[in-house]
């Protein structure tokens, strides 16, 4: 497969990246960062998407990995979004209807408190619907673990949203 | 997704907020300015791997080249001064001095020609060795 124009793929995959990235690294200007970062790595490194058979998963294999990096480098920084509060971030589209409003806050609360492996298999699962194969590709890991690590995840958001879930069914 | 629990289909319902689009036009622009610096021109390329292979420092290259032209000074310096081309004589150096060299040469000649025009002439006779007591009337001075 050729590579694709700049603006094509910006339009077609920046608001899953970015929707993976906030809900992985909590922080909407570290999310920001990481989907420039992507970019610039399409530019600087010529050829790099030749022969990729899914564009969108390997963007979102790219920004995984870029986050990770970050993360990395920003080692203090992540420090003090733990401890401020890192769960204030805004994740979803606002609903019209209140009390789907209040599950979406709640549900961004319950994200927040996974771990951020299982954090990005649940989103990749829910969001992205990728496979486990498909996710296991992204993450770099095993395929077991990608669905054991869904299943955890899923698990607890379910024991926190249970209350609210059931107002609302 | 397809899925038959409730729960997970709930989940995947909630709709992510968007990107804000007017990121858009700035993370395009900084990915392009990006490009140009790291698209190298073919000459410039081409110069580049020239001079990192015969001159990857060009202070330390000046500076072997100085110590280069300081030897084959020394060295030219210090040739026997017959073989040094172009040398200038010292009778040809100063009026003076050229005067002083042709007198010289005019005297060398002079008595190179008297040894020549006496080939016959004998040396002064030694005189004979006589007795001490013979010798009386000569004195010598050490």
């Amino acid at each position: 497969m050729p590579t694709p124009n700049l603006a094509d793929l910006y339009d077609e995959h920046a608001s899953a990246l970015f929707g993976f990235l906030v809900n992985f690294t909590r922080h909407d200007a570290d999310a920001r960062d990481v989907l420039q970062e992507v970019f610039i790595k399409l530019v600087r490194t010529p050829g790099l998407m030749d022969g990729v058979r899914d564009p969108r998963a390997f963007l979102l294999r790219l920004a995984h990995n870029l986050a990770i990096d970050q993360g990395r480098r920003r080692q203090t920084r992540d420090r003090y979004h733990a401890e401020s509060g890192a769960d204030a971030v805004e994740l979803f589209a606002p609903a019209p209807d209140p009390d789907r409003r209040a599950f979406q806050s709640a549900l961004g609360v319950a994200l927040a408190e996974l771990p951020p492996d299982q954090r990005a298999v649940v989103h990749l699962k829910l969001w992205e619907g990728l496979t486990f194969d498909r996710i296991a590709e992204v993450l770099e890991i095993p395929l077991n673990t990608a669905a054991s690590r869904y299943r955890y995840g899923l698990d607890k958001l379910r024991v926190h949203l249970r209350p609210l879930y059931d107002e609302i069914r | 997704m397809k899925t038959d629990d409730p729960f997970e289909r709930l989940l995947a319902e909630q709709s992510l907020k968007p990107v804000p689009s007017h990121w858009r036009d700035s993370i395009l622009a900084t990915a392009e300015a990006a490009r140009s610096p790291a698209t190298p021109r073919p000459q410039a390329g081409l110069w580049d791997t020239l001079r990192f292979l015969f001159c990857p420092s060009p202070r330390v290259a000046m500076g072997l080249g100085g110590v280069w032209i300081l030897i084959f000074g020394l060295n030219y310096l210090s040739l026997p001064t017959v073989d040094r081309p172009g040398r200038v004589t010292l009778a040809s150096s100063s009026p003076v001095l050229r005067l002083a060299w042709l007198e010289q040469q005019r005297l060398r000649q002079q008595l190179l020609s008297e040894e020549i025009s006496s080939p016959g002439s004998t040396p002064s006779p030694v005189p004979a060795l006589r007795p001490r007591s013979a010798r009386s009337g000569q004195t010598r001075v050490c």
